[in-house]
């Protein structure tokens, strides 16, 4: 788990970058991948700059349908947006 | 601490480590660890343990701006140097923060603003519709 790598802006910026998620919020910020123009999977992410512990790094994780583990290389930069896509659609079927 | 007592009519029995204390929209708390702990109808009592501090399990009863026609069960859980909330029956939301108030603040907050996602316009995939049946039943517009 690369929970220690990331803050949550990172995290942000990682889904808007590479999941084309758009966020929005005021305490939080949330943002929806779409596939086919639907929201598919709903990601929060708390604002500013601040440490994702365990549960909350696994459950950003789980609120894309992505297991840590997926959700560590997601971010790290080896997930292409296509593969994640695969990943969701899937999951959805 | 040990004593049993009563909380929302459900008796437990002795030694377990119970309390009572409100948080946020909540009017029921019950403490305990986790990693020990039994269920009893649809609340999990935790027993308590040595370093682990408690998990909290609470039922709220209302939204920042909505009432709700039944209460929603809420966990919250130790996270490193903050907590961790979660409710079971909504497993896509999360709230966390330096103080169980703060995650359950968070939490409340998200359940209200997915409600308002999936009541808007916006076109969601066929597997929302189970969270929405179940905002629907549970949220008084």
């Amino acid at each position: 788990m690369d929970n220690n790598k990331y803050n949550t802006h990172e995290v942000k910026c990682i889904c808007e970058n590479k999941l084309r998620i758009s966020f929005k919020g005021t305490k939080e910020l949330n943002g929806y991948f779409k596939i086919d123009g639907k929201n598919a999977a709903r990601i929060t992410v708390a604002k500013g700059r601040k440490d994702i512990p365990p549960k909350t790094y696994k459950s950003m994780a789980s609120q894309l349908c992505l297991d840590v583990d997926q959700f560590d290389k997601m971010l790290v930069c080896d997930m292409k947006p296509d593969e994640y896509e695969s990943i969701i659609r899937s999951k959805k079927s | 601490m040990c004593q049993a007592r009563s909380v929302n009519n459900i008796q437990f029995a002795p030694h377990r480590y119970l309390e009572q204390s409100p948080i946020a929209g909540a009017t029921s708390t019950i403490v305990g660890s986790i990693g020990t702990s039994t269920s009893v109808g649809m609340i999990s009592i935790g027993y308590p343990s040595t370093n682990t501090p408690p998990a909290v399990f609470i039922k709220i009863h209302s939204l920042p701006n909505n009432k709700l026609s039944m209460p929603i069960d809420i966990v919250v859980e130790p996270d490193e140097d903050g907590f961790f909330a979660s409710a079971p029956d909504i497993p896509t939301l999360y709230g966390c923060g330096n103080t169980r108030t703060e995650a359950v603040e968070m939490l409340t907050r998200e359940i209200e603003s997915l409600y308002e996602d999936l009541i808007g316009g916006d076109q969601f995939t066929a597997d929302w519709e189970d969270t929405k049946k179940y905002l629907m039943s549970r949220i008084i517009k």
